[in-house]
């Protein structure tokens, strides 16, 4: 078998949509905001016209979740959780349930997720949201700290947690994605949506007459560089985590956000990003990350063994693809 | 002293009576067989799951830096496959948002 068979073998054995549906411009009614430190964007395949009043109120949720969830005002929900460690403290059931999930996941990824890394995200220098931070960093008292998430208590019942001292808690990412995905649940109600949550995106039904949402995973940097692959998102969340953004220098050495829970420092892996298409945001936020973490091969076997969908980029610039993405990908024909 | 005393009996009467002599041996027998039953069964089922293990994780595909390359591989355990060239086709569709790390 030469080459060329080997590969137009391995082509029969991927779905390949033979007909692309033509797509007129942006024909959605869309909505943009900042919020969560980020980039929000809506879409709305809207049948009765009320996509305003449906955008006006997505936008008040980012607000309200972003006034209790955020680390970077003293006053938040999860800030005054985060100033009073050993005791039980009771707080909101959305807190508790963010929290439930983020502790979930923490378990499942061995760690690899933690959410317990806001010390070790401040002694790395990420101490105020990144649209006020200088691109140097001074240096910041405490040493970096490694996660330590099996140490923190929740009862979901009373609702209430408990915090071990010098443990804080950072719900950034897994925040966005949750509310990201209660936002689609609201726009549900009027019509098939999309949401992006800074490069998390959240599809409901496909918009009439398409099979998905077209989307695409953009090429680490950004910039003028193509896409890396297109993909029709429908009922599923496509999220990445990634080094090549959110960087800083401190003290001479480049450091950025996504800290490795096993050492307290900025993750030195062979990744740059990690995609994970998954049927919530917060599973396919928590496995982006933990698979970056992980690195190439171990992260890549993380995601094979769980026949999970998700896609790696290295330093090197190469893709690796589990068969379970690629399935989903329509271009570049794979 | 008690234990010395127990063995003793224990002795005499294996060998005042032969079939309890006999009985004896045949259940030290079955334990013997049990035991190395129970360590073959356990070295089995191991050497089993990890069969099951390997054979169930499909392999990577791996794309490279760029599409011009146009060399593609496929990763089975155990190795990297390269793959011939692919051919390019311009994007069918234009994405309305795009995935990426955090904006």
């Amino acid at each position: 078998m030469t080459q060329s068979d080997f590969y137009y073998n391995q082509m029969q054995t991927l779905p390949v949509i033979d007909e692309q549906p033509s797509l007129p411009g942006d024909p959605w009614p869309s909505h943009r905001f900042r919020a969560m430190g980020s980039e929000i964007a809506l879409w709305l395949d809207d049948e009765e016209g009320d996509a305003c009043v449906a955008f006006s109120r997505v936008e008040r949720l980012f607000r309200r979740l972003e006034a209790r969830l955020t680390r970077f005002d003293a006053n938040s929900e999860l800030s005054r959780l985060n100033a009073r460690p050993e005791r039980w403290v009771q707080v909101s059931p959305l807190l508790a349930d963010v929290l439930g999930q983020a502790l979930a996941l923490a378990e499942k990824t061995g760690g690899l997720f933690d959410p317990t890394l806001l010390p070790a995200l401040e002694a790395a220098g990420y101490t105020t949201s990144f649209e006020r931070m200088g691109k140097k960093q001074q240096a910041v008292s405490g040493s970096p700290q490694p996660g330590r998430w099996p140490e923190v208590r929740l009862d979901p019942l009373r609702p209430a947690v408990w915090l071990p001292s010098e443990v804080r808690l950072d719900l950034g990412g897994i925040g966005k994605g949750y509310t990201a995905q209660l936002a689609l649940d609201l726009l549900a109600a009027w019509g098939a949506a999309l949401v992006d949550a800074g490069g998390d995106l959240v599809a409901g039904a496909p918009p009439r007459g398409l099979p998905g949402w077209p989307v695409a995973v953009a090429a680490p940097g950004g910039g003028d560089a193509p896409d890396l692959f297109h993909l029709w998102l429908a009922q599923a969340a496509l999220a990445t985590s990634g080094i090549d953004y959110r960087r800083w220098q401190q003290n001479g050495r480049p450091a950025h956000h996504l800290i490795d829970p096993r050492t307290g420092r900025p993750t030195t892996g062979d990744l740059v990003t990690a995609t994970v298409l998954a049927p919530e945001a917060t599973t396919a936020e928590g496995w982006g990350t933990a698979s970056l973490i992980a690195g190439r091969e171990r992260g890549l076997d993380l995601l094979l063994a769980r026949e999970m969908a998700g896609a790696l980029t290295t330093t090197g610039g190469k893709s690796l693809l589990t068969p379970a993405f690629a399935g989903h990908v329509v271009w570049p024909v794979l | 002293m008690t234990s010395t005393k127990n063995t003793s009996t224990r002795s005499t009467n294996t060998r005042t009576n032969p079939r309890q002599a006999a009985r004896v041996r045949a259940i030290r027998w079955m334990k013997g067989l049990l035991l190395a039953g129970s360590v073959a069964a356990s070295l089995l089922g191991t050497q089993l799951l990890a069969e099951k293990d390997t054979a169930g994780i499909p392999p990577a595909i791996v794309r490279p830096s760029t599409v011009q390359e146009a060399r593609w591989q496929q990763a089975p355990a155990g190795g990297t496959q390269e793959l011939g060239p692919v051919p390019t086709a311009a994007a069918p569709l234009r994405p309305v948002a795009r995935s990426r790390s955090s904006r």
